[in-house]
């Protein structure tokens, strides 16, 4: 079976092409939504249509293609995560449910406390944040796909650009290496 | 990698892929620098437990091993799993609820085997989302295909009514109409089905569930693959398998058409065609060619239900009917002439009733989708037209061959050949699209569609040529007034149609003007494969296959660019689908770009005015749709369908009166204007309810018409009764956006106010994702929030649809359901808004 690249899809869906459009949703939808369950509080997540908004979110930035152009790896994940973070902003701000003046960029809603956070402490994450940022972005892209998103060898392989499955295994134990160390800093 | 590196790269694999790890060793046997180290190991080790977690949140279900079922664990992802309902092939189903979408829903559970490899996962899920784009009564919705753990999870509609097995169990036999209905809508089913690209595999009794509200719906997929899928062994129940699959061949939509053979047979009979106690005893039963013949038990069924029985259960694959609708087809044929009381009367209500009336243009072509079955109340019946002229679908003496299509598409041509002359009165194709296959006579026809001439033809392939004849009759008068017989080359189709069309003109003593003419050849020198190509299309569209029908035009303008009415129905088609799939702004534009191109080539053909017209409507333009509609009325006064979009604009721009009059006037001239035909929605907006209900030709069947009815019912405060028109709406089809505001008022009605705001909440980010333009669309979402109590929802909405084109002012002046938002000074000034805009509409066009 061999798979488009999410670049040859985007690059179908921006020429109209309906079916890749669809591909595109299909891989990046439910990993997304898992992830954003992982990353809200819990009254954040009882909001019934955060499935929604973040389908919401990728329709929006799959429409906008255009500007999303190919940084190299990494690039359209983050992206991504980017503008679901984003969307799920604009909507706790609608709904009157969070002081606009807190920054949700860094995934730190007010309000509450997010399930990572429950589980390795406010400070934890914020040291998780900052040392993530420290990798360069194929590493940073083979911790988040793994390690948040949950992807399979083979689909990190694709995300990526690795030959095979096995080369993927390899760079997200290197990654996730170095992601110790910048931690121990 | 160094010895000190080696722990830890067994460590980083062991947290990438969530093995346990015993961090008491590497602690033990670690250096201080090395258990710094650990200690971020351990972070990110819980970093990745957290996520972990919330992607797998039915732990139990996935560490479940065997083949054990998550009785324990309550929930499969987001649904509650309430109760078992079932074992199917290869998995268990249960009953759940989707608290997202609040609604039940049956999960069927699929464990992947032992040894599956993720090409297995991703086939059983590409599968299931194949299925979830196949829209069609007769097939049990899926609306998700998921794996989690070694589970895969099929979520789908829950159906409450019982199987054809239990009735069988419970009552034997069935009476003969029942089987042949039952099994053609099995057909018309596998049909969608097999349109989407997947074989069923398992077509029998306890797969096919009659309804308590009398659909008759085919479920589990459990076993289907995609076609060409060969590798696969046979599955489903062998005493309904074709010989073929028995012997290790692949499944294919004809072994499915086998296998509904042997469930006619068994609804018939009681018992199965070919059978045996064992595989190879049942191997050896059709290697003897055993042809069972099923009058031999039911001696009083006709001879010729019979032979379509014996066709179906043919051994020889292409001996039998080439798809499941032809199936279907010759099932109702042979049905018909035998049971008056039954079965023509449900045809010949069907026929009455493709009714349309509410929407314009799109909207009457996407109800074509489902033929009525009962008149709910008795309509009008209009005078006969003696001038006016129907054309017979085309009967095909070999239906089992490739040419099938030819059926409806060549009295199509006919259609259009003759509509170019202006002095014909020609009921239009989708009036006629529901006669195919079916027997019926030219005086039934010239009855039930009011006219008094009516041409039928016949056709059959032999080699690389057609062989066709036709007659037109005066049915007023009985009097055949022309038959001829010809043969045309495959090349040549196009002739088909000019050749006919010159018959008529001289039997009829009329002329053909010289621009006329020049119409008529250019229709015929198409290139024969791009004409043959939209000869399939056309078929397609009409059969409500519009994806293949759009691919079809595609090929046909590919080849040949000039093909105008190509590119119009390529345009029509997807405004079609605009309108049917939430009226988004793509299919808009796809729409328009393709008429636009067919207007530049033929600016005299009716079909993209038409469709044209509609668009504009429908994306704020109903101002430039009125000159292009008075244009085409002007040149062919007879074209109700003109007259009805007509009435369609004036409905937009408030001129209710108008829109009445215009409505009542294309139904006069045309009682099936856009192959239905029905009462102006226009006095809803003026307040009429009890008319417009009355003159109101329901199709049970169709989504649109029965919300429409739950609206004016629901004016008339009959609110239970409203409720229950609503939720029927919504069960035929919950994708479109006038059936989920139908939804939201439904449960409003019982009660739930928080509900049905979510409802409606859901709906209108709906229609902003897909930039819905459909501005009376969007009017239907103001009302509910206003009828809610949620004023800024209402106004919300209402500037989106006053501003997207829908300034009907009288009616918004007195819609008893903005009653909550009257007094609101941003509803006054919006209200202003469209009373300029109704008025300055009215001094340009009146």
């Amino acid at each position: 079976m061999t798979l488009d690249t999410t670049w040859q899809l985007l690059a179908r869906a921006r020429a109209g092409d309906l079916q890749a459009l669809e591909r595109l949703f299909a891989r990046h939808l439910p990993p997304l939504q898992r992830w954003a369950r992982g990353r809200l509080p819990k009254w954040a997540r009882q909001m019934t249509d955060t499935d929604d908004l973040v389908q919401d979110a990728l329709a929006q930035t799959f429409r906008r293609l255009d500007h999303v152009e190919a940084k190299g790896v990494g690039a359209l994940g983050g992206y991504l995560r980017q503008a679901v973070l984003n969307r799920i902003r604009d909507e706790l701000r609608r709904s009157g449910r969070t002081p606009p003046s807190v920054d949700l960029g860094t995934v730190d809603l007010a309000g509450g406390q997010s399930p990572l956070e429950q589980a390795i402490g406010r400070e934890g994450v914020e040291r998780y944040e900052r040392a993530l940022q420290q990798l360069s972005p194929g590493d940073r892209e083979a911790i988040v796909g793994r390690l948040e998103l949950g992807y399979s060898y083979e689909e990190l392989a694709e995300a990526l650009g690795k030959p095979s499955a096995e080369a993927a295994r390899k760079a997200a134990q290197r990654a996730l290496l170095k992601l110790a160390e910048e931690l121990r800093r | 990698m160094t010895g000190r590196e080696r722990p830890f790269a067994e460590l980083a694999s062991a947290i990438l892929d969530g093995t346990p790890i015993d961090w008491s060793r590497p602690e033990s046997q670690a250096s201080d620098d090395d258990r710094q180290l650990l200690e971020q190991l351990r972070l990110l080790s819980a970093v990745a437990d957290t996520h972990r977690h919330y992607r797998e949140p039915t732990a139990s279900v996935a560490s479940a091993g065997g083949d054990d079922v998550p009785n324990d664990g309550p929930h499969w992802g987001r649904l509650r799993v309430l109760e078992r309902i079932g074992g199917g092939t290869g998995g268990v189903v249960y009953r759940a609820w989707d608290p997202r979408l609040e609604r039940d829903v049956a999960l069927k559970l699929i464990c992947a085997p032992s040894n599956a490899d993720a090409a297995w996962t991703a086939a059983v899920i590409s599968e299931g989302r194949h299925l979830a784009r196949v829209h069609h009564p007769g097939v049990v919705a899926i609306y998700d295909a998921e794996r989690i753990g070694p589970w895969v999870g099929l979520t789908m509609e829950y159906l409450r009514g019982r199987t054809l097995e239990a009735r069988l169990a419970a009552e034997g036999p069935l009476p003969v109409d029942d089987a042949v209905t039952a099994v053609a809508e099995v057909c018309r089913a596998l049909s969608a089905v097999h349109e989407g690209g997947v074989v069923h595999r398992d077509v029998k009794a306890s797969n096919v569930i009659v309804t308590t509200d009398g659909r008759v719906v085919l479920i589990d997929f459990g076993t289907g693959h995609m076609h060409g899928d060969g590798a696969s062994p046979p599955a489903g129940t062998p005493l309904y398998l074709a010989p073929e699959v028995l012997r290790g061949d692949a499944a294919t939509p004809r072994s499915d058409v086998y296998s509904a053979g042997v469930l006619l047979h068994r609804l018939l009979t009681g018992v199965f065609p070919v059978a045996g106690a064992s595989l190879a005893e049942l191997l050896a039963a059709h290697e003897r060619g055993s042809q069972p013949d099923v009058r031999a038990v039911r001696p009083e069924l006709s001879k010729s239900l019979a032979n379509v029985v014996k066709a179906a259960l043919s051994p020889q694959p292409d001996r039998r009917p080439a798809t499941a609708g032809d199936l279907a087809n010759a099932l109702e044929a042979a049905a018909r002439p035998r049971s008056i009381g039954g079965q023509a009367r449900r045809v010949a209500a069907a026929a009455a009733v493709l009714a349309v009336a509410v929407g314009g243009f799109a909207a009457s072509r996407a109800w074509l989708g489902s033929t009525g079955r009962e008149t709910s109340a008795e309509a009008r019946t209009p005078p006969v037209s003696p001038q006016a002229l129907a054309v017979l679908p085309f009967i095909d003496l070999k239906p089992a061959s490739d040419t099938s299509y030819l059926s409806f598409s060549l009295a199509d041509a006919l259609i259009t050949h003759l509509s170019r002359l202006g002095a014909l009165d020609v009921r239009a194709a989708a009036a006629i699209y529901k006669y195919r296959g079916t027997a019926t006579t030219p005086r039934q026809v010239a009855e039930e569609l009011r006219v008094g001439r009516v041409i039928t033809g016949t056709y059959v392939g032999e080699g690389d040529s057609l062989r066709v004849t036709t007659e037109m009759v005066d049915a007023v008068n009985d009097v055949l007034l022309y038959k001829e017989a010809f043969e045309v080359s495959h090349q040549r189709l196009a002739a088909v149609a000019d050749q006919v069309a010159r018959h008529v003109v001289e039997a009829l003593h009329m002329s053909v003007s010289p621009r006329e003419n020049a119409a008529w050849q250019a229709d015929v020198s198409r290139d024969p494969v791009a004409y043959e190509l939209f000869l399939r299309g056309r078929d397609d569209y009409e059969a409500t296959r519009r994806d293949s029908g759009v691919a079809f035009f595609e090929r046909a303008v590919a080849i040949e660019p000039t093909f105008a009415r190509a590119w119009a129905y390529l345009g029509s088609a997807h405004a079609v689908n605009a309108s049917l799939r939430f009226g988004g702004r793509t299919d808009y534009d796809r729409s328009r770009r393709a008429l636009e191109t067919a207007l530049r080539l033929d600016p005299s053909d009716i079909v993209p005015r038409l469709a044209m017209a509609n668009v504009l409507i429908e994306s704020n333009r109903v101002e430039d749709a009125v000159p292009l509609l008075r244009g085409v009325m002007e040149e062919t006064p007879r074209s109700a369908d003109a007259l009805w979009e007509l009435a369609y604009a004036y409905r937009f721009a408030g001129l209710l009166d108008e829109s009445v009059s215009a409505g009542e006037r294309a139904t006069a001239m045309d009682p099936f204007v856009l192959g239905g035909g029905n009462i102006p929605l226009a006095h809803v907006y003026k307040g009429e309810y009890q008319r417009f209900l009355d003159g109101f030709r329901l199709d049970s069947q169709s989504a649109y018409q029965q919300f429409y009815t739950g609206l004016a019912i629901y004016y008339l405060k009959r609110l239970p009764e409203a409720a229950r028109a609503f939720d029927h709406a919504y069960s035929l089809d919950q994708s479109m956006l006038h059936t989920r505001v139908g939804k939201a008022l439904s449960v409003m009605i019982g009660g739930d106010r928080n509900r049905a705001a979510h409802v409606l909440h859901l709906t209108e980010l709906e229609s902003i994702e897909r930039e819905v333009s459909d501005a009376e669309a969007l009017f239907r979402i103001a009302e509910a929030y206003a009828v809610l109590g949620d004023t800024g929802g209402a106004l919300r909405v209402l500037r989106r649809s006053i501003e997207g084109g829908f300034f009907c002012y009288p009616y918004l002046a007195r819609d008893p359901l903005l009653e909550s938002i009257r007094s609101v000074p941003e509803f006054q000034s919006l209200l202003e808004r469209a009373r300029e805009r109704h008025e300055a509409f009215r001094r340009r066009f009146f």
